[in-house]
């Protein structure tokens, strides 16, 4: 019953949005695909390239904060749109089309890489975005490997 | 021949003391133990496989033929997965 219903909460949900709303929900669903079907074909360090993201020096300076509101709309939008395609979306997809959303609300943020070592003794990767020294989850366990800003011509 | 590890490769501390390593050319990480992580400390400077070796039994008590076995297996997936490349003397 609760798949039958899905797709007509979803529009539900899609009718409720505003117009700007609306906007970006379309912008993170155009790079979601477009993401995904970038990271089937080419290499991670191509893509990240190919986005404009560059290596974080050390030290790095502080990013600015952005407001709470523009942060919500972003992750909102991302989430939002990875619910309407097909299959699931990775966590590094996810975090490149945040990326992309953050720099269109002019909000700089930073693109995490990280690791740890699961319960199977398997080493498990995950990618995330900080904005303002802040990600949307606590991430104690991983250790950081990389991290990338997007570089000024995205803004 | 010298070998030092690739400039481009991440790599993460693990919380028990291991090692991910990112290599964003190939899209694959790696994850090593702790024996493993000191031997990607050692590549930080150019250094042969046997050096390695060698300061791996100076720095663990283990029996050296073991030590140079199992260092030895751990290097050469190194080269294969090509994280460390060759440098100039």
């Amino acid at each position: 019953v609760r798949s039958l219903t899905m797709p007509v909460r979803r529009w539900q949900q899609y009718r409720a949005m505003r117009r700007d709303e609306r906007r970006l929900f379309w912008y993170a669903l155009f790079h979601l695909a477009r993401l995904r079907w970038r990271l089937a074909r080419l290499s991670l360090a191509d893509v990240l390239a190919a986005e404009c993201l560059i290596p974080v020096p050390e030290p790095a300076p502080a990013l600015p904060t952005a407001a709470p509101e523009t942060l919500r709309r972003a992750r909102t939008a991302v989430t939002r749109a990875a619910r309407a395609l097909p299959f699931r979306t990775s966590c590094l997809v996810r975090a490149l089309a945040e990326m992309r959303v953050l720099a269109r609300e002019k909000a700089p943020a930073e693109l995490c890489i990280g690791f740890q070592r699961g319960p199977d003794r398997r080493v498990a990767g995950h990618a995330w975005v900080v904005q303002g020294g802040r990600s949307k989850l606590v991430q104690p366990a991983y250790g950081v490997a990389a991290r990338y800003r997007a570089s000024r011509f995205l803004f | 021949l010298r070998y030092r590890r690739r400039n481009d490769v991440h790599f993460a501390e693990l919380p028990d003391g291991g090692l991910a390593l990112l290599d964003a050319k190939r899209s694959v990480f790696h994850g090593c133990n702790a024996v493993g992580k000191r031997i990607w400390e050692l590549l930080a400077q150019p250094r042969t496989r046997d050096e390695i070796v060698a300061q791996l039994k100076r720095e663990y008590a283990v029996d050296p033929a073991r030590c140079e076995q199992e260092a030895g297996d751990f290097f050469d997936q190194l080269l294969n997965q090509e994280l460390v490349e060759p440098c100039d003397p």
